[in-house]
């Protein structure tokens, strides 16, 4: 996939998660589009663009939240980051390191963005991991694994890697 | 081995930590005036492409909406010839005992364009701004009830912070016993209502409306229903509340505009 349309697809992911995704939530809990776009671009162009999307992926989220500015830029960072590590992994199917790329890149971003978001302010870290953060991880993971077995994934054995 | 290529050679690492080291800047600076002016640009930006997305959804949550509505007004109209003979009582009881006038509001509405795209869904922009007479601290309400406050008001739009916020609070009120206390987000879907003393009586099943402490937020604003009380050790009570506000679903509110605002919108 060309670095072009990596980006669109990343921006095409925050719009969808802005305006679409909330139809799909259950009980409060809706799945994150841009995750899965930032460990996808990660185990597709590796660490190094992983990095790079995640970081202005998340930065543009910044900006649409109440949040801190900077707090997603450095989860997604990350996320990009481990996403393209992992795909490394000698995982025979195309699939299982897709499994275990985004099951790493979903959880981490929820420990981590919790972690930080909760620091010093109700609710504490456990009630907003089980109530908020694990479903919605659960429920990111899931619409991942659905896409990945959906004819719409891009199977492949080998990633193709930059430089 | 020169620079170039030891950077070359570890250019993932180096990327990550320059990343890193923008993230923690920006953290430290999320105050600054330019942040808002980005936050501003870049709001607008995706309202901008992800309106049109949302009409058809909108358009058959109205259909819907709009068939149980119709069914609602039946009821209500009846229903209103006995609040207005109450109100008027009211009006007149009140004034031989020498109360002070509440606060009138006026309702503005106002469409959801865009959603908080994170791990909480915590707020919301809203298309009207500073030119529609919005501003910080309004009340944001729907038709179930309170769903929040104004957090950040620009010309054209303004965001709305959550009751489902961690940096929400307001003041309540169980409608039963008249008991007071502070409503906060609990997690997930739920709230909690805090600073609630373990002698006083509140039970499962109570209605919470807004106290109107404050002035901010009117009161009487319908909140949601007691599901749980613990009487923990200590000296308060933890109240579970389960809000009449699907936050989620949110499509168009209301901000409520005191009158002297709502008067004439300022160009």
């Amino acid at each position: 996939m060309k670095l072009q349309a990596l980006v669109i697809a990343a921006i095409a992911a925050i719009v969808l998660q802005v305006s679409l995704i909330p139809y799909l939530a259950l009980a409060s809990i809706t799945p994150q589009l841009p995750l899965l776009v930032v460990i996808f671009i990660g185990t597709r162009r590796g660490p190094y663009i992983g990095v790079i999307a995640g970081f202005f992926t998340g930065l543009i989220l910044d900006a649409l939240s109440t949040g801190f500015l900077g707090l997603s830029s450095m989860t997604y960072s990350l996320v990009g980051f481990l996403s393209g590590k992992i795909f490394y992994w000698d995982v025979a199917l195309p699939l299982g390191r897709w499994a275990l790329a985004s099951v790493v890149g979903v959880l981490f971003n929820t420990i981590f963005f919790t972690y930080v978001y909760t620091l010093g302010d109700a609710p504490p870290f456990g009630v907003m991991l089980v109530r908020q953060a694990l479903p919605t991880a659960g429920y990111t993971w899931l619409v991942g694994m659905l896409w990945a077995i959906s004819p719409l994934y891009e199977r492949r054995g080998r990633m193709r890697l930059e430089g | 081995m020169n620079l170039l290529a030891l950077l070359s050679a570890w250019r993932d690492w180096v990327v990550l930590t320059l990343a890193l080291i923008l993230s923690l800047i920006l953290m430290n600076s999320s105050d600054h005036p330019a942040a808002e002016v980005y936050r501003q640009g870049m709001s607008q930006a995706i309202a901008f492409i992800s309106e049109p997305l949302t009409i058809g959804p909108r358009v058959l949550e109205l259909w819907s909406e709009n068939r149980q509505l119709r069914q609602k007004v039946t009821e209500l109209t009846a229903e209103q010839d006995n609040w207005r003979n109450a109100m008027l009582e009211n009006i007149r009881l009140r004034k031989l005992l020498g109360f002070r006038d509440r606060p009138e509001f006026t309702y503005l509405a106002s469409e959801v364009i865009a959603r908080d795209p994170l791990l909480t869904l915590s707020s919301l922009l809203l298309d009207k701004g500073r030119r529609d007479s919005v501003r910080v601290g309004q009340a944001v309400v729907t038709a179930e009830g309170i769903a929040g406050i104004i957090y950040r008001a620009d010309r054209t739009q303004s965001v709305a912070l959550l009751a489902t916020d961690r940096n929400f609070a307001a003041s309540v009120r169980i409608e039963r016993s008249r008991v007071d206390g502070i409503i906060r987000w609990a997690g997930g879907g739920s709230l909690e209502m805090t600073e609630v003393p373990r002698n006083l009586d509140v039970r499962t099943g109570d209605r919470v409306v807004t106290s109107g402490l404050g002035g901010v937020i009117p009161g009487g604003l319908p909140v949601g229903v007691v599901t749980r009380v613990m009487r923990n050790e200590g000296l308060f009570l933890k109240v579970l509340v389960e809000p009449y506000v699907e936050y989620s679903r949110l499509e168009e509110v209301f901000v409520l505009l005191p009158v002297r605002h709502a008067r004439g919108p300022q160009r």
